[in-house]
């Protein structure tokens, strides 16, 4: 599943690029106290949401070259934490070519950032967000 | 009957294809990937034979024209049909095209969608149309259709 391979090169990207784990790919929401709590040692998560995968059709029916819009939130207990993890992801994803490793092996043709790059913070998870928008082209199997 | 409701259909399940059998012997080659055809100009066309005599302008049903298809489609460049209508860009041969069209339940039809044979040239092919990273390929051919079309109603 396309979304089980982003996953999986996010992280791997990012355990790269932080020398350590990234708590990450989590959909939707983050678990519950996960950033910053009292005696908690995580700095940084992310999630994604789903935003947009409209169907392309051929006259003989379904296309499989998909167009998926995702949002990536990327959670921060200091702004820095936020930005620097919004940073990480983007040099990750944005202009990736490939084959992902999911189950399904699934080929993406291009992964394309989005205007969208929205900075907030979230009350529930008492974190602050850096939120990146991007368009993944794959062929849905 | 009185009406009821519409008995239209969409154009999803269409098959374009190409001879590339002979016209006795047809081997039909779907055109695969196809996004949309476009008919045009089929028409009929007349001659002005006002005279002094006429009240008012008169014309003449001469002879029509079948018009021109414009076909869009993602370029595959291993796809069978694709390939068989580069050959009959390149050679300007005649060569016999068929539409079917969806199983029209709505209509009545249970086994075979409506039909359409005929004899086009492939006049113009965009094999290499706009190249645009974030766009999927696409070529665009122009089929001048020659002669009459040989329509068969499905059932």
């Amino acid at each position: 599943m396309i979304e089980q391979g982003l996953v999986k090169l996010i992280q791997t990207g990012l355990t790269d690029a932080f020398s350590q784990a990234v708590p990450g790919g989590y959909a939707t929401e983050l678990p519950k106290d996960l950033i910053g709590v009292q005696g908690s040692q995580v700095f940084k998560a992310w999630l994604y949401r789903s935003m947009d995968r409209p169907g392309n059709y051929v006259l003989q029916g379904i296309e499989g070259l998909t167009n998926w819009t995702v949002q990536i939130d990327c959670y921060g207990y200091n702004p820095s934490d936020a930005i620097d993890l919004g940073y990480a992801i983007d040099a990750i994803v944005n202009g990736f070519s490939g084959t992902l490793t999911d189950s399904d092996s699934t080929v993406v043709e291009g992964i394309f950032r989005q205007g969208s790059l929205i900075d907030s913070f979230s009350d529930v998870n008492r974190a602050y967000v850096r939120s990146l928008e991007f368009l993944v082209q794959y062929y849905q199997i | 009957m009185s009406y009821t409701t519409s008995q239209s259909q969409t154009g999803l399940g269409t098959l374009i294809q190409i001879n590339t059998g002979t016209i006795t012997t047809p081997t039909w080659t779907t055109i695969g990937e196809i996004t949309k055809s476009n008919l045009s100009g089929k028409k009929n066309n007349f001659d002005d034979v006002t005279n002094l005599q006429s009240l008012a302008e008169e014309f003449l049903a001469t002879i029509s024209t079948s018009g021109t298809f414009h076909l869009t489609y993602n370029r595959v460049s291993t796809n069978t049909g694709q390939t068989a209508v580069v050959t009959a860009w390149t050679g300007a041969a005649k060569t016999q095209f068929k539409i079917t069209l969806p199983i029209n339940t709505a209509a009545g039809q249970s086994s075979q969608g409506d039909t359409f044979v005929f004899l086009a040239y492939v006049e113009e092919l965009n094999d290499v149309g706009q190249l645009e990273p974030k766009k999927a390929i696409v070529s665009e051919t122009t089929l001048k259709a020659t002669g009459a079309y040989t329509f068969t109603e499905g059932s």
